[in-house]
């Protein structure tokens, strides 16, 4: 189609309207509706609805407005609004938009159109909707304008690959023919609305009140959401020309470097910068205070930055620092006194029961058979690839902020308080996320180049090192569990007794606990004071291998079949409550166990569940359901005469609702099985002296291609649910599948983690 | 004075010569596509070349490169016309966050000129970067199939 023919023709047209207009389009007026209301450029700066911009030569620019750390965000949600659009996916250019929010006249932050953050698995649960709409919206616009344009009544257009055609004639324009004239439509009733969505308050682009306004498609319609398409932004990655938070940069700006206080809530008793300031380059050493408040938890480690014009000056500069620590009051802890810890805050009386049903004690004293465990977990980091980073500006009346940060939405609110200046004058420039795993959620990285920058008047850089970044994270916390069960002659479980000894809460509410008669769930307060934040699956990533461990040596312990063992206790199809965290609002929670039998059923099913394996092999089975989804995985494992083991493949289901991009959810279920992998047999953070002791990748071993998952195998259940997460659903179950993989090949039970070289000995 | 080639430029330096190469090509060339990763030489995410051969760019000073001849992933791909092992890590879906690929593509690079039809094993053995991301059954895959593309492009 030539683009500017149908401009040409158009313009004829609205020649032949106007000069018409009082007698020949008269009985056309209807069609177009009355003209109040107001139109998408003035609503929308020029485009059509808050994330479409099509472009003259008929390409569709879709604004993805959640930061990428790898979760393939940026071209799931931009297929959601081309398949709502009926757009050419080929020519549909992505662009990361910057995050969007105001104060209202109450001065409550409201975000525009959707959640901007990412993590609890929860963006395309949270986009989904207010996408389609605005999908549905340009859609509407376009063929509005057609109609206009054209003077065809719609009924006789379809649309496809961003074309409108016009059935009677055959004939194809683009829909950029009619972007000019889409953007004026008034739509009488089309407004923006703002609502409370869990614990944001949301501004929606909303059209309930348009007569005959936008329709959305029937959920899984369209040419484009379950298809797999490749990432749109591949190509900038590969050839390094995306910007990740740690690319950002200012022109003129100084750089810094940190050197933190090792020990948590330690502090600067007193340093020397003498040697430091002579290091050529370096223009200026200052301290930082914790910039929390008093009192509070840790918000940034307090330390003594060294400021330069360039990154090798202000290392070699923070190298020459002499400093004195305050080491605080928690110097007395170390690996060795957690694992106590854990231990004795069981037995003190500030145990919580958090949930308990029927007669435990009596249901136990009464049981054929008791089965009692105790599994530990270690500390675990993040390791993300891009280490820290943040810049920031702050002016007399503006400020700038450049990171990649996983809720750019908390940053405004932090810097307004911590500056004073107005909240519609903080700028936020987020970049690629390289890897954020729930790291990259907290403001500690942000605080401190404001606070450099207030000082020295200039842009400051702050980069952290491997080490930087390892020794003052909010890591997993480490975890000790004990569960008690009891099983009736017939090998029912009748008594489920568990306790949960960690920081942070361990979610083991839902499976068996809401199967068992005689329950109970008790939760330990140990007072470890190291910084623990989310990571991966929070809670779920180790009480996913505790409870699945458990079921499984249960089942064996019966000589049943672990698979018909968690199907018989899942029992009927049902229902049942529970109350761990959830990236959406829902009102009286549920999991149903027919989902969860079926992701299990799948999996085994495509994995030949029940063969013989050959010798050194074994395979395993496990089950959860994480913010939303269900998750099962079979994994085979071999493991030679030295206790060498060799994941062989990984055979998993997932049922998370409608699947936007196949290709993309199987690499969150590939990725989500590696990072288990690499956490369970290597991640063993170590502490002496209140500090992390461990620093670089020379310190524990990361799995690399040489001992990565060999294959896999992912089916998705064909589902119209809301589509759920998941980043964060493939490990809880994959641990403990791997963990069972192992018993079965070799007998070895594994209840401490790290693996390491406990099959070597 | 250090003089040496980046990406086809002539280039001079005269700053601190223990300063590794990683910094003078983000900072003072404004290539910021190479990456730092860990700074001691375990991860990769900084893999340039130097007169052809994979290098890991935060082990080496730029005192010693004098006359030498860099390429960065931004040289890789000639006349806009992309490299066999970027075209194969877009056609394997290679990246998640992406962070480390400039450098697991560097390394392939590398890598397939040795082995130009790699076995799996020897990937295992020689292909040493690391992903946190989990990505490694597509590069395995991506590094096939950029040696099958190598081969046809031939
Ligand atoms: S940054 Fe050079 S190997 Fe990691
Ligand atoms: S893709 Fe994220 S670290 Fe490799």
């Amino acid at each position: 189609m030539n683009i500017s023919k149908s401009i040409s023709r158009r313009n004829t047209l609205k020649i032949f309207v106007s000069a018409g207009a009082l007698t020949v389009c008269m009985p056309m007026i209807p069609i177009f509706g009355q003209e109040d209301g107001q139109a998408a450029d003035t609503l929308f700066d020029g485009k059509l609805g808050p994330f479409v911009q099509i472009n003259a030569n008929n390409t569709i620019t879709i604004g993805a407005p959640v930061p990428d750390m790898g979760t393939g965000i940026s071209t799931t949600l931009p297929m959601i609004v081309a398949n709502e659009l009926d757009a050419d996916w080929e020519t549909i250019i992505v662009e990361m938009i910057p995050n969007s929010h105001f104060m209202d006249e109450k001065n409550r932050q409201v975000l525009d159109y959707v959640l901007q953050g990412t993590g609890g698995s929860g963006s395309v649960t949270n986009a989904w909707q207010p996408l389609r709409e605005c999908g549905a919206l340009a859609k509407y616009l376009i063929l509005k304008a057609a109609e206009k344009d054209l003077l065809i009544s719609q009924k006789d257009m379809v649309t496809e690959n961003s074309y409108v055609i016009v059935k009677s004639s055959g004939k194809k324009y683009p829909y950029s023919a009619f972007a000019d004239t889409a953007a004026k439509i008034k739509v009488p009733g089309l407004k923006k609305k703002t609502s409370q969505w869990g614990d944001y308050l949301l501004r929606k682009v909303d059209f309930s009140e348009t007569k005959s306004g936008p329709t959305i498609k029937v959920q899984g319609a369209g040419n484009i959401v379950g298809k797999p398409k490749g990432q749109k932004l591949a190509r900038d990655i590969v050839t390094g020309n995306i910007e990740f938070g740690f690319d950002k940069n200012f022109d003129n700006q100084l750089v810094a470097m940190i050197e933190r206080c090792p020990h948590y809530y330690g502090k600067v008793k007193s340093f020397d910068a003498t040697a430091a300031l002579k290091v050529n380059n370096v223009v200026d050493v200052i301290e930082i205070p914790h910039l929390g408040e008093e009192g509070q938890l840790k918000l940034n480690s307090p330390g003594v930055a060294v400021i330069a014009t360039n990154i090798w000056a202000a290392k070699k500069g923070r190298e020459a620092l002499k400093i004195v620590w305050d080491k605080g009051n928690f110097s007395h802890e170390n690996n060795a006194w957690h694992a106590q810890e854990m231990r004795d805050a069981i037995s003190r009386d500030d145990v919580k029961t958090l949930d308990e049903k029927g007669d435990v004690d009596e249901a136990l004293k009464t049981s054929e058979k008791i089965f009692e465990r105790e599994y530990e977990v270690p500390f675990w980091e993040h390791f993300c690839m891009e280490p820290l980073s943040c810049s920031a500006h702050v002016m007399q009346n503006e400020v700038i902020i450049k990171a990649g940060h996983q809720f750019p939405e908390t940053i405004a609110p932090y810097v307004a308080k911590a500056t004073g200046v107005p909240f519609e004058n903080i700028h936020v420039e987020n970049g690629r996320i390289g890897g954020g795993y729930g790291r990259k959620a907290t403001i500690d990285f942000v605080s401190e180049p404001v606070f450099l920058s207030q000082k020295t008047g200039r842009p400051v850089k702050v980069y952290w090192t491997r080490e930087d970044d390892v020794r003052h994270g909010f890591i997993n916390s480490s975890a000790l569990y004990r569960i008690k069960a009891g099983v009736d002659e017939n090998g029912n479980l009748k008594a489920w007794d568990a306790i949960s000894s960690r920081k942070g809460t361990a979610w083991m509410e839902g499976f068996p606990e809401k199967h068992v008669p005689n329950s109970r769930l008790k939760r330990a307060y140990p007072k470890i004071k190291v910084p623990t934040g989310a990571w991966r699956g929070p809670g779920h990533n180790t009480t996913g291998f505790v409870i699945e461990s458990m079921i499984d040596e249960i089942a064996v312990g019966l000589n049943k079949d672990p698979l018909d063992y968690r199907l018989e206790i899942l029992g009927v199809d049902k229902e049942y409550p529970f109350n761990s965290w959830t990236p959406v609002p829902v009102k009286n929670k549920t999991i149903s166990s027919a989902r969860m039998k079926g992701v299990l059923r799948l999996a085994a099913e495509k994995a030949g569940w029940g063969k013989k394996m050959p010798n050194g092999q074994g395979r395993g089975i496990a089950s959860c359901f994480t913010f939303g989804s269900y998750a099962a995985m079979v994994v085979d494992v071999f493991v030679d005469d030295k206790g060498n083991l060799t994941v062989l493949k990984v055979t998993g289901a997932a049922d998370c609702g409608l699947v936007i991009n196949p290709l993309g959810a199987k690499a969150q279920m590939e990725g989500g099985c590696m990072d288990g992998l690499s956490a369970a047999i290597y991640q063993n953070i170590q502490f002496d002296d209140g500090r992390i002791t461990t620093g670089n990748f020379n310190d524990i071993p990361l799995v690399r291609i040489n001992e990565a998952i060999k294959a896999f195998d992912f089916h998705f259940v064909d589902s119209n649910e809301i589509p759920t997460g998941l980043g964060e659903i493939a490990l809880p179950p994959f641990i403990p599948a791997l963990m069972n993989a192992i018993y079965n090949a070799t007998g070895k039970r594994i209840r401490k983690f790290p693996l390491g070289d406990q099959l070597k000995t | 004075m250090i003089t040496l080639t980046v990406n086809g430029k002539k280039l001079n330096y005269s700053g601190d010569g223990d300063m590794p190469l990683l910094w003078y090509l983000r900072e003072d060339a404004n290539l910021q596509g190479t990456k730092f990763g860990c700074g001691i030489g375990e991860c990769g995410a900084c893999t340039v070349h130097i007169d052809g051969s994979a290098v890991r760019s935060c082990g080496v000073q730029m005192g010693d490169l004098n006359g030498v001849s860099v390429t960065t992933i931004e040289g890789l791909a000639t006349n806009n016309e992309l490299h066999a092992v970027q075209k194969a890590w877009i056609e394997e879906d290679v990246p998640q966050c992406g962070y480390c690929q400039t450098g697991q593509i560097m390394a392939t690079v590398d890598l397939l000129k040795n082995f130009p039809n790699p076995t799996d094993e020897e990937i295992d053995n020689n292909h040493t970067n690391l992903c946190r991301c989990g990505t490694y059954d597509r590069i395995r895959k991506a590094i096939h199939r950029a040696a099958y593309l190598m081969k046809s492009e031939d």
